[in-house]
């Protein structure tokens, strides 16, 4: 909102420069957030005003401020006018009078319009208002004084000699005073003549009945109409004005008149002519003044302060609250009509801090102690942000709204129809995302076309499951991941498989999580990974993560470069399982017996199942089987074609003695002869 | 003979000192040479009285042998140090014995770069709501979560904003249904957790928040939030008033920007905190001065604050009368920005690793 600084001046004397003006105000809640030097040697001022205080939106109301926060008297403008012999011989008939409480009309006849003075066109342009004739400039210089909206109507071009305030008709239309040409419905609160409607409530007049230079009799409106109302037609038509927007905050009842008097004087003044004698006042809802206690125990409990009743009292009076004596130690404040934010106690409370000042209440460090333990969820967190970054992962954070064509694919969790957006900014951008792996694979695309040819990255993020019957959907945290192979491990060395390798990652944090509950690894079937190098797990028999290596088909689609890994965890699921406690083992006293085997088996064999067959073969002090090697022979030589070589190690151990030789021996006979007759596994 | 052996030991050592300091490679390596010969060779010095070692009585040849030998070793160390002085380091050293002064072995260049472990790093963003949780957390404050698709009334309602309020227009929303929609504030968390929860109540809740802005430099229609609440209340000296909310949020300022940030606040309005505060530090930049980051006024916005509203306790089913508190919401983007001088919004979504690396 703009006003001047010769105008606030008007109202209110104080004693301080547009700079030191600046800073009082934005120290008491309204940001001076520019001020410019005007050619007429004035200064204008843009002021931030908080939705909550309407009555600001007027040089009238800073005023008021002004003089309370520099113990200044206010100086209201003169209301009174010299009436005519006349009689306003306008009916006015409000139908809806829950939406317009108040309406006034006044009328002036035998104007001449005219431009205004130049001070008054300076003033109008200082705020960013259009000058256009003396008449209407009156209204939006009322308007900027009093934060209440005035309109002007040619009285001869109303038809009839009555005012309705009413719905519309379907088919009705009004153009309005800018040209916009509007289709009116039932929905549509209008001014109407005996004919058709001349206004929108409140926010813009019509064309057919606006002041112009061919003027002679004026009508002026003075209103009040209610803030829903006028807020839902503003936005049905995109229409946003100076009068709507004050309408929305809500205008002070009792100023409906006094604007409306103050115009007229004013025309009278710049634009002659004989004001009636007396006036349409339609009002359906008495301005109650509401009274409110204020408590100066509650008032110092809330701030922490120890302010005295003669300085909370002084203070409010300034601000145009009257004191209506009380008890002691409360104070009765009657709120005045344009003070419509001030309802109860607090907000009594607010205005005393505030002209106070938020910076001279004492800071108190004094807190009791209060222990709050660090939240399990957290601690996982933590400990795997950890882990991951030791192992060269780039956190990203990507936007949990996605394309519509993105969510065709699920990661973990089975997709279904995402939840849209109503309301997108862009065409198309408007689902929730049903996993991580898709950003995932952007945020890579976005390296590799900035120069960055390998990354390793993670998401620790939500993802949004609908939920059928549920309003709300169930919010999954997921742990997405994306590996590639160093580029100089490449260069280097042959390299380790990156499937492999991504799958070691996931089995070291199970690992260092001290996950609890039987893993699982199955094959898997998931549009985003190649068939066979992809893999699910489950934990504790629920699903766990899936993990892979992108498609063919994926990389074309995001149009990557080389073909990274991809995983996908249930992290909640993780926390769940989660155990951090460790726990003591005494260490062995007698040596291990450790032997390799290596074995020739068919293809379709697994490790999964030779592991589980050396477990149950019956060895005696088996402590642990470790794989260690995988080979194929493509000459066929050594292995035939359809076969393969595993080798891995088991270690036997006896906790209470040294293992002879012979046990191990004996031991090892039986693994391999369990596996020889479970898997028809040949000794290499 | 000890003391012989001795004596030429000394001689020896000095004559190599002697030798570290030769201009050329070509003289030095004849000169070791020479040094070799004359001490080590096979008719060298030492040769000399090992030979006459059989001639000795046992125990002194025993202590005279090995003390032959100690000189041996460290004559040949020796030789090989000063072999390494002139040629810097030299991957495989002859033996003092088969030193061959032509031959250049492959030499260690220790200014080769190291094999460096890969590391990666937490997002600046979860960095900067680590810090904050941290600071927070030594006060007492505990980590909560909320949903961020919620239900109209955690939005909106509760936080007494009525609907057709005009203070909704400073928070656009993302609907999903007509009374779903994505959060735009986190002060929703604030009513979850005191409808589960009675007082005293201290918590800090990060996440996401949504709103219909158009990207740019420095907008984003997604972005983070922390929102803060504290409520104590109904036994004497448990009343959390505005001098607690000044109290924490200094103490929080000065911890996280540095001891000598000043902070100020101004009345502002939010629908669920009365008095609200608008929270302002002195421009880390300029210190106060006034610079561009902070629009020339020394001062930078951080967080809006204030006593909540008694409307939101009446909402939770708490008593006003019986309970007092304040909560605070600070935007984590805006607050990473002016840490780390970052100047687009939409780097922190684009995850370029170049960026990332960064923090």
């Amino acid at each position: 909102m703009k006003i001047t600084y010769n105008w606030l001046k008007e109202y209110c004397d104080f004693r301080l420069p547009p700079e030191g003006l600046a800073e009082v105000l934005t120290g008491a809640g309204f940001v001076v957030a520019g001020m410019r030097a005007t050619p007429d040697g004035d200064h204008g001022l843009e002021i931030e005003v908080t939705s909550n205080r309407p009555d600001c939106l007027g040089v009238i109301g800073i005023a008021r401020e002004v003089a309370a926060l520099t113990r200044n008297p206010l100086k209201l403008p003169p209301v009174r006018y010299n009436a005519g012999k006349k009689a306003v011989e306008v009916k006015v008939t409000v139908e809806e009078p829950e939406l317009c409480p108040r309406y006034t009309a006044r009328v002036i006849r035998g104007v001449k319009i005219g431009p205004s003075p130049a001070w008054l066109q300076q003033r109008l342009e200082a705020v960013g208002l259009r000058p256009i004739n003396n008449v209407v400039d009156v209204t939006n210089y009322v308007l900027m004084e009093w934060s209440q909206p005035l309109h002007a109507f040619d009285l001869d071009r109303l038809g009839g000699k009555e005012i309705i305030v009413r719905w519309a008709l379907s088919g009705e239309r009004l153009v309005t005073i800018d040209g916009a040409k509007l289709d009116l419905n039932p929905e549509v609160l209008v001014i109407a003549d005996e004919r058709r409607p001349v206004a929108l409530a409140w926010v813009m007049g019509g064309r057919d009945t606006e002041v112009d230079e061919g003027t002679c009799n004026v009508l002026l409106e003075s209103a009040r109409f209610g803030p829903a109302t006028v807020r839902r037609m503003a936005r049905r038509f995109g229409l946003k004005t100076e009068s709507s927007y004050r309408f929305e905050r809500g205008v002070d009842i009792e100023g409906v008149d006094l604007a409306s008097r103050r115009a007229t004087a004013l025309i009278l003044e710049l634009a002659g002519g004989e004001a009636a004698k007396d006036s349409v006042d339609v009002k359906t809802k008495a301005g109650a003044r509401c009274n409110v206690p204020l408590r100066l125990t509650r008032l110092n409990a809330i701030l922490g302060t120890n302010l005295e009743e003669e300085a909370v009292r002084d203070t409010l009076c300034r601000l145009g609250f009257e004191i209506k004596g009380g008890k002691r130690g409360v104070l009765e404040v009657a709120v005045p009509s344009f003070r419509g934010d001030v309802a109860q106690e607090i907000d009594l409370i607010e205005e005393t801090a505030r002209v106070y000042g938020y910076n001279n209440i004492p800071t108190n460090t004094g807190l009791p102690i209060h222990v709050s333990p660090v939240g399990r969820q957290e601690r996982v967190e933590e400990r795997v942000r950890g882990l991951l970054a030791g192992w060269g992962f780039f956190e990203a954070v990507t936007y949990s709204i996605v394309e519509g064509s993105e969510t065709g694919r699920a990661g973990l969790f089975p997709g279904g129809s995402p939840l849209r957006i109503r309301n997108p900014i862009r065409a198309g951008e408007d689902c929730l995302r049903q996993t991580l792996l898709g950003n995932l694979l952007r945020a890579k695309r976005h390296n590799q076309d900035h120069g960055v040819p390998r990354v390793r990255l993670y998401e620790l993020s939500k993802v949004y499951l609908p939920e059928e019957g549920q309003k709300l959907p169930m919010e999954k945290t997921c742990l997405g991941l994306l590996y590639e192979e160093d580029l100089t491990v490449i260069k280097g060395q042959a390299g380790k498989d990156p499937f492999y390798a991504l799958k070691g990652l996931l089995e070291g944090l199970l690992s260092a999580l001290g996950a609890k509950g039987d893993i699982c690894w199955e094959g898997l079937a998931n549009p985003f990974f190649t068939g066979e190098r992809s893999c699910k797990a489950s934990l504790g028999g629920g699903p766990l993560a899936i993990l892979g290596e992108v498609s063919g088909e994926i990389v074309k689609a995001y149009d990557l470069r080389d073909t990274p890994c991809l995983a996908e965890i249930d992290f909640d699921l993780l926390v769940e399982k989660t155990d951090m406690t460790s726990t003591f083992q005494s260490l062995p006293l007698y040596p291990p017996i450790d032997r390799d085997i290596a074995i020739v088996v068919d293809e379709g064999v697994t490790w999964a199942e030779i592991e589980s067959c050396v477990r149950e073969a019956g060895a005696k002090f088996l402590e642990k089987v470790e794989f260690f090697d995988l080979y194929r022979d493509r000459s066929g030589k050594q292995i035939p074609s359809g076969k393969k070589g595993i080798a891995f190690s088991v270690h036997f151990r006896a906790p209470d003695r040294t293992l002879r030789k012979e046990e191990a021996d004996g031991a090892q006979g039986l693994i391999i002869e369990s596996l020889s007759k479970a898997l028809g596994a040949v000794l290499r | 003979m000890k003391e012989a052996l001795l004596e030429l030991r000394e001689k020896a050592l000095e004559e190599l000192k002697s030798l570290r300091f030769t201009e050329t490679p070509n003289l030095h390596t004849k000169k070791l040479e020479l040094f070799r010969v004359k001490y080590l060779g096979r008719k060298g010095l030492l040769s000399e009285y090992m030979a006459q070692l059989s001639t000795l009585p046992p125990d002194e040849k025993r202590v005279v042998g090995k003390l032959a030998n100690e000189i041996k070793v460290e004559l040949t160390r020796g030789l090989e140090e000063a072999c390494r002085g002139v040629l810097f380091a030299t991957a495989n050293l002859p033996k003092a014995r088969q030193y061959a002064p032509t031959k250049v072995s492959p030499v260690m260049d220790v200014s080769l770069p190291g094999h460096i472990p890969p590391r990666g790093r937490s997002h600046p963003l979860v960095q900067t709501i680590q810090e904050i949780k941290e600071i927070f957390g030594r006060m007492g404050f505990q980590v909560v979560s909320g949903p961020e698709v919620e239900l109209e009334y955690y939005n909106f309602e509760a936080l007494n904003i009525p609907p057709d309020h005009p203070s909704r227009d400073d928070f656009d929303t993302f609907y999903i249904a007509d009374d779903v929609l994505l959060r735009s504030q986190t002060s929703t968390v604030q009513i979850r957790v005191m409808q589960k929860q009675k007082p005293p109540i201290r918590i800090i809740a990060p996440g996401k928040v949504f709103r219909p802005d158009t990207v740019d430099a420095r907008h984003s229609f997604m972005f983070h939030q922390i929102e803060g609440l504290m409520v104590g209340g109904s036994t004497a000296g448990e009343g959390v008033n505005f001098g607690h909310l000044k109290g924490v949020l200094s103490l929080f300022i000065k911890t996280y920007f540095g001891p000598d940030t000043r902070m100020r606040l101004r009345p502002s309005f939010f629908p669920f905190t009365e008095p609200s505060a608008e929270v302002e530090i002195s421009c880390s930049l300029c210190k106060g001065k006034g610079c561009s980051v902070c629009g020339g006024s020394g001062w930078l916005e951080i967080l809006g604050a204030g006593m909540v509203h008694p409307n939101v306790f009446k909402a939770v089913g708490y008593d006003p009368e019986q309970y007092t508190g304040f909560a605070f919401g600070m935007g984590v983007e805006r607050i990473a920005m002016l840490k780390y001088g970052i100047d687009d919004i939409r780097l922190f979504f684009e995850n370029d690793v170049r960026f990332l690396a960064q923090f």
